[in-house]
């Protein structure tokens, strides 16, 4: 048994390993390239002139990317925390319905639902009354509510009713108890999920290519368009913005989850 | 006073009635716990006396106030809940001190009282951890200490030692009677285990199908129950069927036919003569002597011993009674019964003898009704 259990964790070992050269490798790399002077697999010539190059339009692109997700995630959050309640809590018809649905921004082809989006954009008097960037936004709250809802469902649905009825019976309304128990309970799940969703709005490419008015380019849609330069190099370095972006933002969701863990 | 008073609680849900006609009169600093197994409607009873439920019918009166219509946040009323129900997020003295703030009490008030009740409870030095940072038998002190902080009317527990080891669990009983002797509220105890319920309880509501079947001081249900029910509920008892033959067998007593064994039984309204009743005798109450003539008492008979199984702290014995050997009784005594002298073996003959007023007969139910 102790034989067979050390063959597993050696194979574990091989895989995770493997799984982790995978993605870390092309990123490594990718990040070298960035410094190249030359176009060559292995740099030999160091610069930092493509994070210079049009510095400014790099920090308005960002701003761009933050315009648009800072507001969807924030509007997700309204809409995802009362149905969050009601898909933990409550029975009601259509609930598997919902539930299903709730997922399908996931499982749909960005292209898809953006060509869809853009159809319905098209259509009637939407154009008149939305402003593109408005709508862009709209787009990404659809995208973002998945990410928001799937961890905030598990919190409250792990978070017992009896909690909430310690604090009534202990003198505090429903709508105080919410406020000092429910909440502050499902907060570290609510933050990542916001933290999640930030970044998964911001590293959003096919439904934000089909929306964006020409004037406005978020960090996302730079990186593909300075593909036309035809300098890789150039394209590295803007990944390697966005990239570090998300990374901070990610780290920023554990350590805001491992204090409220505390 | 803070007594408490019900009258004719009734609850369904759907088609399921929980709750059907519960009345209790409870007094001021008085222990009840309601005694039953799952789903005879004592945690519903509990959570509507709370105001977490609405009751359909019936009357709540908490210090003499009715309830109608008093949301649980105004109800004075403090619950353990079987699972704690602590604040996460909150240190112990800030779970404790919850129902004091939104009292609005001053600080330094708040303090003293949360140092209190922490005394009372034994947790003092933890209350600057927080829940998931104690052990099972500590957040039970907490959770109770939460309750109490308020100087609830009424206390109301809800199964809360279910979730500690046996031996945990009886300390913690202890510790709960004391605790009611210095704090002196009004309790409502839940629950399904019979130890708990009469070492705690100045009287005991055995709950059935959202009914109590009997309501009485411990002792009583357990010597005198009033029904078949109450009578299996506890302890381990020989059951069986029997024909009245007498209905006046002297000192209000009357006489069975069990089997061809005449034996006299505690006297019960409703029964009549040539009636089938059940028969209940605890194990404990079949008294075993050694020599083989039975003298001529009451409820004394020949008997010869089929079985003898010894399990720690008790023997065993299963009996066949009477002529020929129709009766078949079990019998338990304590480890310490035989001390100086060995206890019967396999195939002895021996007298058995029952108190006529442990020997309870019970008007024949519907087989249904019977799940204890």
């Amino acid at each position: 048994m102790a034989y067979r259990s050390r063959w597993l964790k050696y194979v574990l070992w091989a895989i995770s390993i493997l799984v982790a050269l995978g993605i870390v490798l092309p990123l490594i790399s990718m990040v070298l390239f960035s410094f190249s002077k030359k176009i060559e697999a292995i740099p030999t010539q160091w610069t930092t002139q493509w994070y210079t190059f049009n510095s400014s339009d790099v920090a308005g692109s960002v701003g761009a990317s933050l315009v648009v997700a800072v507001p969807a995630v924030l509007i997700g959050l309204v809409v995802t925390l009362p149905l969050s309640f009601a898909m933990a809590r409550r029975q009601f018809r259509g609930k598997a319905f919902i539930d299903q649905v709730i997922v399908l921004p996931m499982l749909i082809p960005g292209t898809v639902l953006g060509f869809a989006l853009v159809g319905l954009y098209n259509t009637g008097a939407v154009r008149d009354v939305i402003p593109p960037v408005a709508f862009l936004i709209a787009a990404h709250v659809v995208v973002v509510i998945p990410v928001l809802a799937r961890p905030l469902i598990a919190a409250i649905q792990q978070l017992n009713v009896s909690v909430e009825e310690a604090s009534m019976s202990l003198g505090a309304p429903p709508l105080l108890t919410v406020i000092r128990i429910t909440l502050p309970s499902i907060l570290p799940s609510l933050l990542v999920g916001a933290i999640f969703a930030l970044a998964r709005s911001m590293t959003d490419f096919a439904i934000t290519l089909l929306l964006v008015p020409i004037d406005f380019t978020p960090m996302a849609i730079r990186i593909y368009n300075s593909t036309s330069y035809s300098i890789p190099q150039l394209t590295s370095a803007n990944s390697v913005i966005l990239l570090l972006l998300s990374l901070a933002i990610v780290g920023i969701a554990e350590l805001v989850s491992r204090r409220a863990a505390k | 006073m803070a007594g408490l008073t019900i009258r004719d609680l009734r609850k369904s849900y759907g088609e399921v009635t929980s709750v059907d006609g519960v009345s209790l009169d409870i007094q001021d600093g008085e222990v009840i716990t309601l005694l039953g197994s799952s789903g005879c409607g004592k945690t519903t009873t509990l959570r509507i006396i709370a105001g977490l439920v609405t009751e359909d019918s019936g009357v709540v009166e908490i210090a003499g106030k009715s309830m109608r219509g008093i949301p649980p946040w105004k109800r004075d009323v403090g619950i353990v809940f079987q699972n704690y129900a602590l604040f996460p997020h909150m240190t112990v003295r800030d779970n404790i001190a919850y129902g004091l703030k939104l009292r609005r009490l001053r600080g330094p008030e708040v303090t003293a009282q949360v140092d209190r009740v922490s005394e009372m409870v034994e947790i003092g030095d933890y209350l600057k951890r927080y829940p998931r940072e104690l052990s099972g038998g500590q957040q039970q002190r907490v959770a109770v200490a939460r309750a109490l902080a308020i100087r609830p009317k009424v206390l109301l527990m809800d199964e809360p030692l279910s979730g500690l080891d046996a031996n945990l669990r009886t300390r913690v009983q202890q510790e709960l009677v004391e605790l009611h002797r210095a704090s002196n509220t009004t309790t409502i105890y839940v629950t399904h285990d019979q130890h708990e319920a009469f070492v705690l309880a100045d009287r005991v509501a055995l709950m059935r199908a959202g009914r109590i079947e009997q309501l009485d001081e411990p002792m009583e249900v357990y010597n005198r129950p009033t029904s078949l029910f109450s009578a299996t509920f506890m302890g381990s008892n020989n059951r069986f069927t029997a024909r009245v033959a007498k209905i006046d067998a002297g000192d209000g007593r009357v006489e069975l036919d069990c089997g061809g064994v005449a034996m006299l039984a505690a006297g019960r309204e409703g029964l009549a003569a040539g009636q089938a009743v059940d028969v209940v005798v605890r194990m404990g109450r079949v008294r075993i002597r050694r020599d083989a003539a039975a003298p001529a008492r009451a409820n004394a008979f020949p008997a010869r011993v089929r079985e003898v199984s010894f399990s720690g702290g008790s023997w065993r014995f299963v009996l066949g009674v009477g002529a020929g050997d129709g009766l078949e009784l079990v019998a338990e005594a304590a480890d310490a019964d035989y001390v100086d002298d060995a206890p019967p073996t396999a195939g002895a003959s021996v007298t058995v003898e029952i108190d006529p007023d442990h020997v309870w007969a019970f008007p024949r139910e519907n087989a249904e009704q019977v799940t204890a």
